[in-house]
């Protein structure tokens, strides 16, 4: 259930196991960051243009501020291998289940 | 720092970037400015590794062997550390950590190492989603580490130890948030790498500025970024997962 919106919302998307999400130009972002983190130049820059195109200068650097600060954050975290929050499970319960990410290897949990 | 790139970058983001090349460059805690300047470069060089090309295909990176294409500036135990953790993080092991700091590699070293790869990392991220060209590393500044461990850390939340708040002196305490919203305390992330204070704080930096404050994070009104958090946190988790990463 989103706070914001009062919706419960398919995030699938997230994982890759969904092709839309309703979030205002969600693909659009979706698709500029896995050009980031997978792709080629070429496709960086389309998915970019794509972005901009529709939302402008300041919704393009923050989308890339926020995906590069997540692929770094992302190796701190594996990389000292820290535990998530007995604080966080109930409620992200039902977002961990809609994921399947208690499957991941990276899933740590506090004891 | 970003005068000439085609998109107009923040003036915080500009700010942080800035401090956060010197601080790669700047002697650290445990490690001299020269160190961390090789570790950066090591860590731009590890994506075009075939070893760790190979690895990253295969169903087990424990099970290819060879020698990383390596930059030939630090010990191999250093290069197969920074290799590991820019090109296939998701598959790190608590086996690995530990034969890494068996194999010599202190545990302060080993998270300086880290907060500088992350640093490396989330700035070169950067430019190249912007299509920039990458910043020239910076000069080393001379000078020796300080090598202050910060009393108190414990192994109780990560695979190494870090300092839980009641034993944080108040540099850290900065940025362990507390009494914002509903905001837990300090979560696990920001203790990362507070065994080495110096990286967590300056690392943080980066994520207040390019991510979200604690300010904003806990409470739901309070947005200072020209996306929405929906859309803020579709592509902090959509990156997450690309990278294997559950936290």
């Amino acid at each position: 259930m989103s706070l914001q919106t009062n919706k419960n919302t398919d995030l699938r998307i997230v994982t890759g196991a969904a092709a839309d999400v309703e979030i205002e130009n969600g693909v659009l972002f979706v698709r500029y960051v896995e050009a980031i983190v997978t792709g080629t130049v070429a496709k960086v820059a389309s998915t970019r243009d794509a972005l901009f195109r529709v939302l402008g200068n300041d919704a393009v650097v923050d989308a890339a501020a926020v995906a590069a600060l997540f692929h770094a954050i992302n190796r701190l975290a594996d990389a000292i291998g820290i535990q998530f929050e007995r604080s966080k499970l109930e409620r992200t319960a039902d977002l961990r289940d809609q994921l399947a990410l208690d499957g991941m290897e990276t899933a740590r949990f506090s004891e | 720092m970003y005068d000439h790139a085609p998109y107009a970058v923040r003036q915080d983001i500009v700010d942080t970037h800035v401090r956060a090349w010197r601080h790669i460059a700047a002697p650290g805690t445990w490690l001299t400015g020269e160190r961390r300047v090789a570790i950066a470069a090591e860590t731009r060089n590890a994506a075009a590794c075939p070893l760790c090309g190979e690895r990253k295909a295969s169903l087990s990176p424990y099970t290819v062997k060879g020698e990383h294409d390596s930059l030939k500036d630090l010990p191999e135990n250093i290069v197969e550390m920074i290799h590991r953790i820019a090109t296939d993080p998701g598959r790190i092991t608590q086996t690995w950590v530990e034969g890494v700091i068996a194999g010599g590699i202190a545990e302060t070293d080993y998270i300086e190492i880290v907060g500088v790869i992350a640093h490396c990392l989330c700035i070169d991220t950067f430019t190249d989603a912007l299509g920039i060209a990458r910043h020239l590393l910076p000069d080393p500044i001379e000078g020796e580490p300080s090598r202050e461990r910060p009393a108190g850390a414990v192994k109780d939340t990560a695979w190494l130890p870090t300092v839980p708040p009641e034993n944080a002196d108040e540099e850290l305490l900065a940025i362990y948030p507390r009494n914002i919203g509903d905001a837990p305390n300090a979560p696990h992330v920001r203790r990362a790498m507070s065994l080495v204070p110096a990286e967590a704080i300056s690392f943080f930096a980066l994520n207040d500025v390019q991510y979200l404050p604690p300010e904003a994070m806990w409470n739901l009104p309070v947005n200072p970024r020209s996306i929405s958090k929906s859309q803020v946190e579709l592509v902090a988790s959509r990156v997450s997962s690309l990278n294997g990463c559950f936290y």
